[in-house]
């Protein structure tokens, strides 16, 4: 880990803020204000946000955390996951190359996360973010609040009332296609060249 | 707010959410495996893969339905082409 290769010399000042003098002894760098930064920016969140209001047609004044919590659960936890990574990618506390999907590193190192992080990082800061997480939460809490859509889960009805149940040739057709994309997950390493 | 074992089984007998998250362990496996296709074409992060997978079959689902696109509503089947 990058973490670990540090010199000691900052061992003594683990009691102490690190201010400017210790910071340029360790990393060499000034000019680094990321952190202290984000910081100020979460704080003034933290501060605001709660107290920051939504007026919706039915005149009942909702809070941000109350808005959260009303999410259903896969939409809740995708965007709040979504929302620290991109945020700590941006500030500097992570870089987002520890996010990206890497299938060395999964394999022989065993950075087992990169597999779902990569699903979660919405880009730097820019409008296209901006409206990817919009699109991220509108359509992710229609469709999952949206009531019952069968696709491939069972159970329930798929193609309105004409289809009553999930027929064989589905499950064969949705088969055939998991064994396609097994093959494609096992001649990985032919298709990447390092 | 009692948050019991039973609502928490009941998020998932209900229909919308197992579903929804039968359509996202697909979408994320399909992203994955076929990653190694578009290797030169996008960075390795998927969430505005993930994204648009579920505008896409939201709008296949419901065609007619209204949405919104920065703030201009439309019908749901035009976000398709887009």
């Amino acid at each position: 880990m990058v973490f670990a290769q540090g010199n000691n010399d900052n061992i003594q000042n683990v009691g102490e803020p690190a201010g400017p003098d210790v910071r340029q002894k360790v990393t060499g760098v000034n000019e680094c204000r990321c952190k202290d930064c984000a910081l100020l920016i979460l704080t003034v969140l933290k501060i605001v946000l709660p107290r920051f209001q939504i007026n919706t047609n039915t005149n009942i004044l909702i809070t941000q955390q109350q808005w959260f919590k009303s999410l259903p659960i896969i939409t809740r936890a995708w965007f709040g996951v979504t929302m620290v990574l991109t945020l700590t990618g941006n500030f500097g506390f992570l870089s987002p190359y520890y996010y990206v999907f890497k299938w060395q590193n999964i394999v022989s190192k065993f950075e087992v996360w990169r597999v779902a992080t990569c699903f979660c990082y919405a880009g730097g800061f820019d409008f296209n973010t901006l409206i990817a997480m919009y699109t991220l939460v509108t359509f992710s809490k229609n469709y999952e609040t949206g009531g019952p859509f069968n696709t491939g889960a069972g159970g329930t009805y798929a193609g309105g009332e004409r289809k009553k149940r999930r027929s064989t040739i589905d499950w064969g057709i949705f088969g055939s296609f998991l064994f396609l994309l097994l093959v494609v997950v096992e001649s990985y390493q032919y298709w990447t060249c390092d | 707010m009692t948050n019991t074992i039973s609502d928490f089984v009941l998020y998932f007998v209900t229909g919308g959410t197992a579903d929804y998250a039968f359509a996202m362990l697909f979408a994320m496996v399909v992203i994955l495996a076929t990653y190694p296709l578009l290797m030169s074409v996008i960075p390795p992060l998927f969430c505005r893969n993930l994204v648009y997978f579920v505008l896409y079959v939201w709008s296949r689902r419901h065609p007619t339905s209204q949405a919104n696109i920065w703030g201009i509503p439309m019908k749901a089947m035009v976000r398709v082409i887009y």
